[in-house]
């Protein structure tokens, strides 16, 4: 059998890459892209170790994440979208008009 | 009911029947009629108040009177400890005379608010509010009780700056309101490690208690072994055990009300911004609640630490003695120099207390009434030119006594009684607490020489003061800074007449017969001295 | 006989849902509701079938243990929601009748229940995500520029704690292979095999996750802006609910944390955390000049001081951390009903708008000002008692522990008491010393029932002080560890 330890290796390196992608990007649908990034790294971890143990709970979770991903998107899109209409950019430097 | 208890709760709830009137100018006379009452109240206990109680090694019940308790509440705080917080009031002769003194200046204030005019109702309630909270503070020994008439002084206090004082009014409230809150939480601090090191039996065999009894808690044998306040605790922070920093923490915390340097700042500021009333209850009565606070909270459950500290108390005390002197020299405000020298006043208390002899811990407790009258009188002086003028530098007014015969002759009472001249009730507290730290070098080694010398030294700075603020304001040729002021200094009227000689009466009553008051502190002081001297 | 054994454990099953179901229902009918002609008819009734479902909702739990006061934390959730009702009700707004406003609502009342009563990791995130999403979208209610963005921000941080706090699940569930915290003795076995760093990185997500929801420091960003951009009526929801809900359950976590070997590393995140939002709520709050936005920071210095108890997770800490959370919610309750009625009523949002309301609402002035009292921690409120089993504690930690960082915790709680003093006096400071610059205008609308639910809480505040037994008598009667 396979080894898991690269798979976990892997869901470290997209996690990484989702909180990097999260930080660095000023457009918000790429900080969403960051976001399901970082989700799916999760996924990957729980299914592993659901193997690892021989225990299906990892899996269950697995799925119920990628609902909850989904309904952020839903959300987050909803939001980025009428930040679009307001501010006519999704810029999330550029939006700044609450401070202290 | 308990006559302590009705003294009490009388202003509390007339504040509450005050807050459902409608507002008027006849509100300001139920204040007065109000402290008049207490005054009746008193009175009575004065005649019933035993000044003959014998001492004994330690407080117990039978070395306060008019006691009264009753169990308030009992928290639960994990599986096996309780917070026991009892109903505990009871005088002995220091908070006895203390009360007395309160209602005294209580009643002058609310004769000196008659001329309050803004928003009537809102003043008499927090008036009434503040009155209750002095008479509890001086009357609680369960220091749950204490704390939280402590406490809530506070609040009716920073409105009563804040709402009906001077320009800088906001500043002056907040800053006291702060530097206050500090000290509180200082001594929260002290109280919350007093009460977990505590271990009272409660009469069932094997059942302890939390208490914060100021009775049990003056008993070596009321801490737990573990307790950090347990006497023979070894734990040590910075080479001092936990008993001495819960110590300079009281200390600290009460010196900030006391005030004493380097904490004293808040002091000339909500001196100079209060109404007048407000400055005469805060230096003769506030002011005494640190003092007190410190032998009851300092002194009674840490004699021996305090003894090591002396020094340092001592010290404290010297040097708001010479700071505030200097300071109110350098003032030109006349209010401000008042407040400075209230700063030097108080510092005898600091050295009185630290020496540890029954003259000097008399003097100490005698300089705290003497002062609670001398420094209102002075406050109220300056407020009668004020009302007239709205102006108190010194150097506008020069003889005043050409105009303002009776003025003068109270200013220069009120002033005499301050710079502690023979037959004035300040001379009777300063020489004891001067003789007490004199003889403290000789006989128990606490404080060194050097000390009562530097304080006598304060003396001829505040009699420097005292002279030179007479003379320049109230004799010499007559001149004012506007010619329009001339016409407004009419002389005393009778509200005012009735106030300042009524302490000038009291002042002078105290100088020449101070064995009226001695009587009354004498037994209380000695038992605190038994503990002391352990 | 197998069927009837099959049908009891179904019977069970059902009991425990019936809260959960109960409010799910009340769900529904609010969003069907609006498909008749209801709203029309009588816009108030939304509000009522809210408070119906969602007051009486999480009050099914085993209904006896109820009577013993046990669960109270499920009593806060309908007493929180019956406030909301109340509110909503009497301050009828054209934005807030309608049936989404309420379902959303309803939404994070599941949430918090469901979190409140579990223990299993995949229904915490559950109930964590029941919380957040309908939070995200009524902070953007009021469909301003600005609300939008206060959205965006507390959406996107929302996304990325979720994301660390199911990371670090993922590696607690490999460490252990458990999701549920209830069997704390194999938990502290399969902890304390692992290594200490891997340990304090798998904790270290999972309590900053948590962060979020109890607005702690490192995740603290999103609520002023939220605070002061959604309905104030839900504002007083998101300072209470997910609050205690998160907090309940980080201290499940914590008992688990505090019988691992690794307990000494772990508490620094605690401690960093705590003292952290202790100090930046405080000094935040102190330079604020908006009202919401003000009270944001205080109740980010509020998380700091709830976290110094899970420090030090005695038993007797832990009743010391339950009260002060419920006094917590009762002031917070208290608190945003008042900022609603004084921008409902007299148009305030900046600090300086309450410039002479004193003398215009003597009754709800005093209130406030008592309210406040209890806020910073001052005799005789409940706020008093509660700040001192706090210290308590940490006094408690400090004999027990011999560890000098109480001390350090002590001083410093005491010294963030007089700073919170400083900016909670400003708003009676602008109230009764400020006399009124400009004559606003005053909603003569009549507020007779939010004055009585402020008198009723502020009531409640001030017995806490004077009978602190029965609050206390309630809590230690709780099992709060299923």
């Amino acid at each position: 059998m396979m080894s898991l330890e690269p798979f976990l290796y892997l869901a470290g390196f997209m996690f990484a890459i989702g909180f990097a992608v999260l930080v660095i990007k000023r457009n918000a649908i790429f900080m969403l892209v960051g976001l399901e990034l970082m989700l799916n790294a999760v996924n990957l971890n729980f299914v592993v170790f659901s193997k690892m143990h021989g225990t299906v709970e990892g899996q269950v979770v697995a799925v119920f994440v990628i609902v909850i991903a989904a309904c952020e998107v839903a959300v987050g899109l909803a939001i980025i979208l009428n930040i679009y209409k307001h501010f006519k950019n999704i810029d999330h430097h550029s939006i700044n008009e609450l401070k202290g | 009911m308990n006559w302590l208890t009705i003294l009490i709760f009388l202003p509390i709830l007339s504040a509450l029947v005050v807050g459902l009137l409608p507002t008027g100018a006849y509100l300001k006379k139920i204040n007065i009629a109000v402290a008049g009452l207490q005054l009746v109240v008193f009175s009575w206990m004065a005649i019933g108040f035993s000044t003959d109680v014998p001492t004994s090694s330690e407080y117990s019940e039978a070395s306060f009177q008019f006691v009264e308790r009753a169990n308030w509440f009992e928290l639960g705080l994990g599986a096996n400890n309780s917070l026991d917080v009892d109903y505990f009031v009871a005088v002995d002769g220091i908070s006895f005379s203390l009360i007395g003194l309160s209602i005294v200046i209580l009643i002058i204030a609310a004769v000196s608010s008659l001329s309050i005019q803004k928003n009537i109702k809102g003043y008499v309630v927090l008036f009434l509010l503040l009155n209750g909270a002095i008479i509890g503070c001086f009357a609680a020994l369960d220091l749950f009780l204490f704390y939280l008439f402590f406490e809530f002084m506070l609040l009716p206090m920073y409105f009563l700056i804040g709402i009906w004082g001077g320009p800088r009014r906001e500043y002056a409230s907040i800053k006291f309101f702060l530097y206050t809150l500090l000290g509180s939480i200082l001594i929260l601090i002290v109280l919350i490690a007093l009460y977990s090191s505590s271990y009272v039996p409660t009469g069932v065999e094997g059942v302890y208690s939390h208490s914060l009894n100021l009775i049990d808690l003056s008993k070596a044998a009321n801490y737990h072994v573990e307790g950090l306040l347990h006497a023979e605790q070894s734990g040590t922070l910075l080479g001092l055990t936990w008993r001495h920093w819960a110590f300079v923490l009281v200390f600290i915390g009460f010196g900030i009300k006391l005030p004493m340097f380097p904490f004293h700042t808040w002091l000339p500021d909500a001196h100079v911004e209060a109404p007048t009333p407000i400055s005469v209850i805060l230096a003769g009565i506030l002011l005494k609640v640190g003092g007190y606070g410190l032998i009851r909270m300092g002194y009674m459950l840490f004699p021996s630490e305090a003894n090591d500290l002396a020094w340092w108390v001592a010290l404290m005390g010297v040097i708001s003695i010479i700071y505030g002197g200097l300071n109110a020299l350098g003032s030109n405000d006349l209010k401000k120099l008042i407040a400075y020298s209230s700063v030097g006043h108080m510092g005898f208390v600091l050295l009185g207390l630290a020496s540890a002899t029954s003259e000097g811990v008399l003097g100490a407790t005698y300089q705290m009434i003497s002062h609670g009258l001398i420094s209102p009188m002075l406050f109220l002086v300056s407020g009668v030119l004020y009302d007239r003028t709205h102006n108190r530098e010194i150097n506008n007014y020069s003889g005043l006594a050409s105009k303002m015969k009776l003025l003068t002759v109270a200013a220069v009472v009120a002033f005499f009684a301050s710079l502690g001249l023979p037959m004035f009730s300040g001379f009777v507290a300063e020489l004891l607490t001067l003789l007490g730290s004199f003889k403290s070098g000789a006989t128990n080694g606490l404080l060194p020489h050097w000390m009562p010398v530097v304080a006598t030294f304060g003396i001829v700075i505040s009699a420097a003061y005292a002279l030179w603020t007479i003379q320049r304001m109230f004799f010499g040729p007559f001149s004012v800074k506007e010619q329009s002021w001339s016409d407004q200094l009419y002389d005393l009227t009778s509200r005012e007449k009735f106030m300042l000689f009524s302490l000038a009466g009291l002042i002078l009553f105290l100088g020449v017969f101070p064995s009226f008051l001695i009587d009354m502190l004498d037994q209380s002081v000695a038992q605190l001295l038994i503990l002391m001297q352990n | 006989m197998e069927l009837k054994n099959l049908l009891e454990n179904q019977i069970v099953l059902l009991k425990d849902f019936l809260p959960v179901g109960v409010m799910a229902l009340g769900l529904v009918v609010l969003l069907m509701s609006e498909l008749t002609a209801l709203k029309t008819r009588y816009p108030n009734a939304f509000a009522w079938i809210f408070i119906v479902f969602f007051s009486v909702g999480p009050l099914f739990v085993e209904p006896l243990s109820v009577l013993e006061a046990k669960g109270s934390f499920n009593i806060l959730l309908s007493l929180s929601a019956l406030v909301f009702g109340l509110q909503n009700w009497s301050l009828t707004d054209k934005s807030r009748q309608n049936s989404e406003y309420y379902a959303l609502v309803g939404s994070i009342f599941i949430g918090a229940y469901v979190l409140l009563n579990t223990s299993h990791f995949l229904v915490a995130i559950i109930g964590l995500e029941l919380m957040s999403i309908p939070a995200y979208l009524l902070t953007c209610w009021n469909t301003k520029k600005s609300s939008y963005e206060a959205g965006l921000k507390y959406f996107i941080y929302g996304g990325f704690s979720t994301a660390v706090l199911l990371y670090g699940v993922s590696w607690w569930y490999g460490a252990t292979g458990f999701l549920e915290l209830g069997s704390i003795e194999v938990l502290v076995v399969a902890l304390n095999q692992s290594s200490t760093p891997f340990v304090l990185m798998t904790a270290g997500c999972i309590v900053i996750g948590l962060a979020y929801k109890i607005a702690a420091f490192p995740m603290h960003f999103w609520s002023p802006d939220a605070y002061q951009e959604a309905p104030t009526p839900v504002v007083g929801l998101f300072a209470v609910v997910p609050k205690i809900a998160g907090f309940v359950f980080l201290e499940k976590l914590t008992l688990v944390l505090m019988g691992t070997t690794h307990w000494q590393s772990v508490q620094k995140i605690y401690l960093l955390l705590a003292v952290l939002s202790l100090l930046l709520g405080n000094l935040a709050a102190l330079k604020q000049n908006k009202a919401k936005r003000m009270m944001a920071y205080s109740s980010i210095a509020h998380t700091g001081f709830m976290l110094f108890p899970l420090l030090h997770a005695s038993e007797s800490n832990l009743s010391y951390f339950h009260f002060y959370l419920v006094l917590y919610a009762f002031m917070n309750m208290a608190l945003f009903l008042f900022l609603d009625y004084y921008e409902r009523k007299f148009d305030v949002s900046s600090l300086v708008d309450f410039k002479g309301l004193g003398s215009k609402s003597v009754f709800m002035g005093v209130l406030l000002l008592i309210l406040l009292i209890s806020l910073t921690g001052l005799p005789p409120t409940g706020g008093f008692i509660a700040k001192l089993l706090i210290f308590t504690g940490m006094y408690e930690g400090l004999v027990q522990s011999g560890d000098l960082i109480f001390l350090f915790i002590l001083i410093l709680a005491g010294i963030n008491t007089v700073i919170a003093l400083f900016y909670y006096l400003k708003i009676p400071y602008f109230m009764f010393m400020k006399k009124e610059a400009v004559v606003k205008k005053i909603n003569p609308k009549s507020f007779l029932v939010v004055n009585f639910l402020g008198f009723i809480l502020v009531f409640l505040i001030t017995v806490s002080f004077f009978m602190p037994t029965w609050l206390m008598g309630i809590i230690n009667n709780v099992n709060f560890v299923q």
